[in-house]
């Protein structure tokens, strides 16, 4: 039992190696604020932590983990108050210093990021997945959409993407 | 520039952003194992009261036997019965959905959303049907002689604090539930 623990352990602990940056630029794209943001990371965390004992193979290590991480991202911004008006001030009022902050202004600095998370989540999910390197088929298992859907929708998000960024360039 | 390479672009300045806060497996753990002892103390206080409302009104009816005390015994019985028949109706299925697509997360989500707002319209029903039973029972008491005046207000007040409580509860969690399916329904008809 004691081993199980500890292989477990390992075994998330080098998940999260792996996959941690992958899955904060997924929290990044769902929030803008960092409180926010962290909230969120620590649910994926924390859902993954649970989740992994079940993971037996059916899929791959990472349409398993982008899964539990879309899902707990879409139940935590339904759940979030409409306060979304506030958010452009948020940045200013995030006094953290530190590594962690570091992190946070790393991210923050990225124009791509900003002009991903102004578009639609629909949108927004299959172009992240796909600059994460999935494939449309893994795309596809994780949303639980066809390929062809995933394929129209990487083109509208493309394009308005691209639309976007040549707006605020 | 080529399509391809644009998104080529993209790709690399989106995976530049690599940096992320260390995370410890034995603190992820300790919250877990939090969460997993505040359900299971939720679920046992829920078996507990349960337990106690339908033991306590059996061992009373035994006691006083007379037409009254099996009727309220039986009031009791019926609504704990029909309430904890709801609640594995109304629940059953929306467990355990985290490892679904997105797409059938979404559909759990918004059922799981309705179900919470059937709960609390169900819940404030039964605040007026309880309300409507013990009112006019507990006054008929009094009218009766049983029930001291002293005894027969703070039954009331008690009775009106509890009533007026759980309505409140109740509108909470149906608002909340709203707010939540509207935001789900928003983001679902985006473009």
């Amino acid at each position: 039992m004691h081993t199980g623990r500890e292989q477990l352990e390992r075994e998330y602990e080098q998940l999260w190696h792996d996959y941690g940056a992958s899955l904060a630029r997924l929290a990044s794209s769902y929030e803008l604020n960092a409180y926010a943001r962290e909230d969120l990371l620590q649910e994926i965390r924390l859902a993954i932590w649970v989740a992994l004992p079940r993971f037996r193979g059916e899929s791959s290590l990472r349409t398993f983990l982008f899964r539990i991480a879309h899902n707990r991202a879409l139940a935590h911004i339904c759940r979030r108050k409409r306060n979304i008006s506030s958010e452009d001030s948020e940045e200013a009022v995030d006094t953290r210093s530190g590594p962690e902050a570091a992190v946070i202004q790393a991210v923050n600095c990225s124009h791509l990021m900003e002009t991903i998370r102004q578009l639609p989540l629909p949108f927004r999910q299959v172009i992240t997945l796909s600059l994460e390197d999935l494939s449309h088929a893994e795309i596809a298992s994780v949303l639980g959409i066809s390929e062809n859907n995933v394929a129209v929708r990487m083109n509208r998000a493309r394009k308005l993407l691209r639309e976007k960024l040549g707006e605020s360039r | 520039m080529s399509a391809d390479l644009e998104f080529s672009n993209w790709r690399a300045e989106w995976q530049a952003q690599t940096e992320v806060a260390a995370c410890s497996s034995a603190e992820v753990r300790g919250v877990a194992l939090k969460q997993q002892r505040r359900l299971r103390a939720s679920h046992v206080l829920e078996l507990l009261s349960g337990t106690l409302f339908l033991g306590a009104s059996a061992v009373f009816a035994w006691r006083v036997r007379g037409v009254e005390s099996f009727l309220w015994a039986a009031v009791v019985w019926l609504t704990t019965l029909i309430v904890s028949a709801f609640s594995v109706w109304n629940w059953s299925t929306l467990w355990q959905h985290d490892l679904k697509s997105v797409a059938e997360f979404s559909q759990i989500y918004e059922k799981r959303c309705l179900a919470k707002i059937r709960a609390a319209r169900f819940g404030k029903w039964f605040v007026v049907v309880q309300a409507m039973i013990s009112g006019p029972w507990v006054t008929w008491d009094y009218e009766r002689g049983d029930f001291s005046t002293a005894r027969f207000g703070v039954a009331l007040l008690l009775m009106i604090f509890l009533s007026i409580g759980f309505w409140v509860l109740f509108s909470r969690s149906r608002r909340s539930a709203l707010r939540e399916l509207d935001g789900l329904r928003t983001i679902r008809n985006a473009p």
